[in-house]
């Protein structure tokens, strides 16, 4: 059974002739139970009424850091006030945790500071902003250099690791960019046949599917899962070597991190995003082609002459070289924020935050230049 | 040394002799393994320069520094083997990048270093599926792969065993004594620190400076320096026990 607590309790005994106060510290002193504070004790000593604080523990119970902290509160007042503290009366408990605390200095770097001002905010993300630019032209450099040295012949990352990566980009990929080309295909074969229906221009649903998949949706659609899905992947494989200081036991052997790891990556993606595009064209194709047979009673003949008869060889070529920009988006930006991640396991998960975003952004950001490049030039 | 203006050690000034064991000391958080950063290049000085016999390593060009640090051996604090490659693969990348050893030459020499830190048959082992301390000996034989000329050892006992702990130690006075190579070893384990030091820095987190050097045996005797003093003799100077009333 647990004994009954005695309250803890603060009494000060002034003497002014002396300016000296003497405080009678009573009862139990548990964290867990109601403690005086260290402002309690300030309210019964008026301000430069004393100018030493003694303490008399010899009816104080039972105690925790409820106590340590309510004294240590206490000297740092008096410190401020310039109240000399006699601590030759505190239990030796006391004296040996408050002798443990001050035996290493409090490091200067974590030392509260004040908050910045609004002009120093802009400037340090300014700073931020431009260290960042900094970074990005340099990395890019980097990986430019590191494809010149493949091209003139230099081996400069392992076959069997590119072949892995391109397994990974490539065939890996083939179920989740299908299923997803094939959803946008009945969609817009759906929302088209609703529209061209009042028209009576259902054939046109042919049209539609297939010009909207080659030289739009099947680069987009295949460009957006592979950043959610590889350049995530790149992100978090390379944030998580750099955390283990796989990274930084590369440099220290003479062999370029760039090199080894993110070139292989972005040759790998280069070489397959056009035919992934290829691939979100013709499953897409297949998704309208469902809906036009399926449910718009067209034959599989018709609307397959109705989907070739509206291509040219010019939208086919639009799709596939926006993919190939795309594949450098994507493992550019997953490469990127994966080998300049922090220290820790939260700046991985940032990183592949970061990735996707900026991955997604540039995208649509490349998607829209073309989409004005291609009108210019009449593609 | 600096990070930003963070300063984390000033006016540090050794001499790291070759083919000996020199070690680097000090309570945690001193900056001992930003030291051994600093010296195999993965940071800059924000004053001052890193020499490696009368080359100025920390002015160098990149490419002159690349071809020096193909003459380290690194044994990070966390191993940081990688973790795709098997044991085999992680051992044979710098044999194949800078040898032209036969493929049955390297994995010869792969095996001979796996059995040197006790993993013969473990080269078909990914990182993942090995223990911390196996996997720190693992990456102390990728260390030792090229038979470097400096090893820079970050804690390399840490985590281990006793029994793990002494053979590694042997190890190392091994790779001085036949290789003739220059170690340097980050290290608060005092009973390594006796046992392989030839030479030894001490570095002092509060006033951020190197407070002593020397023989480790002949710093516990003779040092003015109480925190050399207390860190040698396991803090036996200090406060030792704590209890409440």
């Amino acid at each position: 059974m647990q004994a009954e607590q005695i309250k803890a309790t603060i009494k000060v005994v002034s003497d002014k002739e002396a300016e000296q106060a003497m405080v009678n510290v009573s009862g139990d002193w548990l964290l867990k139970t109601h403690c005086p504070r260290c402002s309690d004790l300030w309210n019964l000593i008026p301000d430069g009424s004393s100018k030493c604080l003694k303490f008399n523990f010899s009816k104080l119970g039972k105690w925790d850091t409820g106590l340590m902290v309510f004294l240590i509160g206490c000297m740092e007042y008096a410190e401020k006030k310039n109240i000399l503290l006699d601590e030759s009366t505190f239990p030796d408990g006391v004296c040996k945790l408050l002798e443990l605390s001050r035996a290493v200095p409090e490091k200067e770097s974590t030392s509260k500071s004040e908050p910045d001002g609004f002009l120093n905010n802009i400037g340090r993300n300014t700073r931020e902003i431009l260290e960042g630019i900094r970074h990005f032209l340099s990395f890019t450099g980097e990986v430019a250099l590191g494809i010149g040295r493949v091209l003139t012949g230099k081996k400069i990352f392992r076959g069997v690791d590119f072949l892995t990566i391109l397994y990974q980009c490539s065939v890996s990929a083939l179920p989740i960019v299908g299923l997803i080309s094939l959803l946008s295909g009945l969609t817009m074969a759906f929302v088209g046949a609703v529209q061209l229906q009042k028209f009576g221009a259902e054939i046109f649903v042919a049209d539609l599917v297939g010009l909207a998949m080659v030289r739009e949706m099947g680069a987009l659609m295949a460009a957006i899962v592979m950043t959610g899905r590889t350049g995530a992947s790149f992100a978090a494989q390379l944030g998580n070597m750099r955390v283990s200081e796989e990274i930084d036991a590369y440099k220290t052997m003479g062999i370029r991190p760039v090199d080894f790891l993110v070139v292989p990556r972005l040759l790998a993606l280069i070489l397959v995003m056009p035919m992934l595009c290829m691939y979100a064209n013709l499953i897409g194709i297949i998704g309208g082609y469902l809906v036009g047979v399926l449910m718009l009673d067209m034959s599989p003949h018709q609307y397959l002459t109705q989907t070739i008869n509206a291509m040219s060889l010019k939208d086919l070529f639009s799709g596939e070289m926006k993919s190939f920009f795309f594949g450098m988006v994507v493992a550019v930006s997953g490469c990127f924020y994966g080998i300049n991640c922090g220290q820790s396991s939260v700046a991985v998960g940032q990183s592949v935050t970061r990735s996707v975003v900026t991955g997604i952004t540039f995208i649509i950001v490349v998607d829209a230049i073309f989409a004005v490049v291609f009108h210019i030039l009449g593609i | 040394m600096a990070y930003g203006s963070f300063v984390v050690m000033r006016d540090l000034n050794f001499i790291v002799e070759a083919g000996k064991v020199t070690v680097i000391m000090g309570g945690s958080g001193c900056g001992k393994s930003t030291l051994l950063r600093h010296m195999i290049g993965l940071h800059e000085p924000s004053k001052g320069s890193i020499l490696y016999g009368d080359m100025n390593f920390t002015a160098a060009s990149e490419k002159e520094q690349d071809e020096m640090k193909q003459r380290f051996g690194v044994l990070y604090q966390g191993g940081a083997l990688w973790s795709s490659m098997t044991l085999e693969e992680n051992i044979s990348l710098p044999l194949q990048t800078y040898t032209k050893l036969k493929p049955e030459e390297i994995r010869d020499v792969v095996s001979l270093k796996l059995s040197l830190v006790g993993l013969s048959g473990f080269e078909e082992f990914l990182p993942g599926q090995l223990s911390g301390g196996m996997r720190k000996r693992a990456a102390l034989a990728r260390a030792i792969a090229l038979d470097p000329d400096f090893l820079f050892l970050d804690e390399p006992s840490a985590g281990l065993d006793p029994v793990t702990s002494k053979r590694l130690d042997e190890l190392i006075l091994q790779l001085r004594d036949t290789l003739g190579a220059t170690i340097v070893v980050v290290s608060h384990e005092l009973a390594s620190i006796f046992a392989i030091a030839d030479h030894a820095i001490y570095l002092d987190a509060i006033s951020k400076r190197m407070t002593a050097q020397g023989l480790p045996t002949k710093l516990k005797a003779d040092v003015t320096d109480s925190g050399v003093r207390e860190f040698l003799s396991r803090g036996s100077s200090s406060l030792t026990s704590t209890g409440r009333d």
